[in-house]
């Protein structure tokens, strides 16, 4: 199969700026016992490069968190091979895999987690001090402004609202500062007012060299990606 | 933010979780301490009885009701005489190196003298024989007794040099006595002499079978020669027809350990039993916590928190509760000694004891380690189980979507 590589194809990160590999699968394939043998991913290779808003769309079920806890070495393939940053994630021992989940990806579940001890602010604090990154306030300020949660920034999550949540679950992702973000359903819960703002924060994360590849099963915040995909049959079809 | 931080707010704010684990923590070390303490207070009790009795043998006049343990560990004997001839007949006996009598004139309430005990007994010893009450001497002014002069007890509030009143007589006090942790703690002493005079002014002449309380002792205390065989000289002063009962102390004295070997042992099997409860519902417990928040716990694994992260999160999680549960546990388990202590000493009889300031301290440390051991053991396994778990097996339940 012809691999994909939307970085080459023109992002609109790579004009005027250096183009990195982020994340690449390579003949990727995943298949798990469900009572019988079912393969969501049947042949899948895919280059992400900075600067890269990847969406890829279908049915719900088809397979598409499955490629997502993939590409950020969540989960296994059965066959092929990872690559983030460069580094085949097969061969990582599983310290070296937490730290690059820690280091370089960020990621958006389909269901709301957040820490349910923490308040939404800690929740940032704890996500931006991962890996001895410095405490920076200020940023955490901006995020909490941004998504409308500056007054419930002292709730806990079981305090708030599922579209809270989702939003503080956005902040998370992105205050890690990571290379690629994996956002799965990121707009689910929300309003169009807070999907929009959530789409613009994930549009100037790329605009400012991160790679995002989202996955949707409807077609809001397809048009902000500058690639869309269904998968389908366990294969990636460009639309 | 860091594990340990996490942790702490883990555990203060989610209460209720946290709340029923530390009671059960709480209970169970309770337990622990308390029976580890009583033992201890008991055990200490014995060790300064066989330490302090420099008698081997105790005689009471045969028609005493009282027990030779009662009157070794409780100090409570009665109103029943002999005739001190009978020493002179003792000290006649091969084997006996010394002896020296003792009388007990009455007991008198505690609160109308200078004590924190419910009841002082007065007891006269002959000061010219005597070698059980010296080595005991903490503070003790004179060399000899005057009639008008007392020693008290350790339990006794007051202080040398203090003027005292015992049935109604003026009372110098002149030495106090060390804690022994027997009935001698809250005895007054004073000099034989006096005692029977103080005996014969308050009890009517009936009280004396025909004699004199000048002509009387209540025990005669007995220290056998080194390598003597105690027990037979118990068995022969028996068989002499003196009309008195000799027990060997030291026989004594190991009856009581038997009888508390035997109760330990059960105590001890009902401990281990509640113990091993105790870590079936705590793993249960902390099981049940690890599940409830797998989906948590497959996201901080997903943001990149290590394996050995998340289990030092969870240990750090228990051991916050186990150290709370148990520090609570072990605090009130010392507070309840003192109680427990009396509700035996009614049952059984058993050497009195107080728990010691360093003995609590000791036993809340004890209560603590066990504690934190307690819950290392039952989180253990939760928590590497959870740290095990594949972080999107954890995240989605299985679900692959």
């Amino acid at each position: 199969m012809e691999e994909l590589k939307p970085g080459a194809a023109g992002s609109h990160f790579e004009r005027g700026s250096r183009v990195m590999e982020i994340c690449r699968l390579e003949n990727v394939k995943k298949t798990y016992e469900a009572g019988e043998d079912v393969t969501p991913i049947e042949q899948i290779s895919l280059t992400v490069n900075s600067g890269d808003f990847l969406c890829i769309e279908g049915p719900s079920g088809i397979g598409k968190s499955t490629l997502l806890y993939i590409m950020g070495g969540l989960l296994d393939a059965t066959s092929g091979n990872v690559y983030i940053d460069g580094r085949n994630i097969n061969q990582m021992s599983d310290k070296e895999l937490t730290d690059t989940r820690r280091d370089k990806v960020g990621f958006i579940f389909q269901d709301s987690n957040l820490i349910q001890a923490l308040t939404l602010e800690e929740n940032l604090l704890f996500a931006q001090n991962l890996g001895n990154k410095k405490k920076d306030y200020t940023q955490i300020e901006h995020f909490l402004t941004r998504l409308g949660l500056w007054e419930r920034r002292n709730f806990l999550p079981g305090e708030v609202s599922g579209g809270q949540r989702r939003r503080a679950m956005v902040a998370c992702a992105l205050i890690k500062d990571p290379l690629l973000i994996l956002a799965d359903e990121p707009t689910n819960d929300l309003d169009e007012h807070w999907a929009n703002v959530v789409l613009s924060l994930l549009s100037e994360a790329v605009n400012s060299g991160k790679s995002i590849v989202l996955v949707t099963h409807n077609t809001h915040g397809a048009e902000k990606a500058h690639l869309r995909f269904d998968l389908s049959q366990g294969i990636l079809h460009r639309k | 933010m860091g594990i340990l931080k996490l942790a702490y707010l883990n555990v203060t704010r989610r209460k209720s979780q946290s709340l029923l684990t530390g009671i059960i923590t709480a209970v169970t070390i309770l337990m622990f301490v308390l029976v580890f303490s009583i033992f201890s207070v008991v055990q200490d009790g014995l060790a300064l009885t066989n330490e302090r009795l420099g008698a081997d043998i105790i005689v009471l006049p045969n028609s005493a009701d009282s027990d030779s343990l009662k009157t070794l560990f409780t100090g409570n004997p009665e109103n029943v005489y002999m005739a001190k001839e009978i020493e002179t007949q003792i000290k006649t006996f091969e084997g006996v190196e010394k002896t020296t009598p003792q009388f007990f004139t009455a007991t008198i309430p505690g609160a109308g003298c200078c004590s924190f005990s419910e009841s002082l007994r007065i007891v006269g010893i002959d000061q010219s024989s005597d070698f059980i009450l010296k080595p005991w001497f903490e503070k003790y002014s004179v060399n000899k007794m005057a009639d008008d002069e007392v020693i008290i007890g350790g339990d006794i509030e007051n202080i040398v040099g203090n003027k005292v009143s015992i049935l109604a007589q003026p009372f110098k006090i002149v030495g106090t006595l060390y804690d022994t942790g027997s009935g001698m703690d809250s005895t007054i002493f004073m000099n034989i002499d006096r005692a029977r005079v103080l005996a014969s002014e308050k009890f009517t002449t009936s009280s004396w079978n025909g004699s004199i309380p000048q002509n009387l002792v209540s025990s005669i205390l007995i220290k056998t020669s080194k390598g003597a065989n105690v027990e037979l000289i118990a068995g022969r002063i028996n068989s002499a027809d003196l009309g008195v009962k000799a027990v060997s102390t030291t026989s004594s004295i190991s009856s009581v350990k038997n009888q508390l070997s035997s109760v330990s042992k059960v105590i001890l099997f009902l401990w281990f039993a509640l113990l091993l409860i105790s870590i079936l519902a705590l793993t249960g417990r902390f099981n049940s916590l690890a599940k409830e928040r797998k989906r948590e716990i497959g996201f901080l694994r997903a943001m990149g928190i290590q394996k050995s992260g998340i289990f030092k999160l969870l240990i750090s999680e228990a051991w916050i509760i186990a150290g709370i549960g148990g520090l609570a546990g072990s605090i009130l388990g010392v507070i309840m000694v003192k109680p427990a202590l009396a509700v035996i000493e009614e049952a059984m009889v058993i050497p009195r004891g107080q728990l010691t300031l360093t003995g609590a301290v000791v036993s809340v440390a004890i209560g603590l380690a066990a504690s934190l051991f307690l819950g290392l053991l039952a989180a253990a396994y939760p928590a590497w189980k959870s740290s095990s778990l594949v972080p999107q097996e954890a995240i989605s339940k299985g679900d692959l979507g």
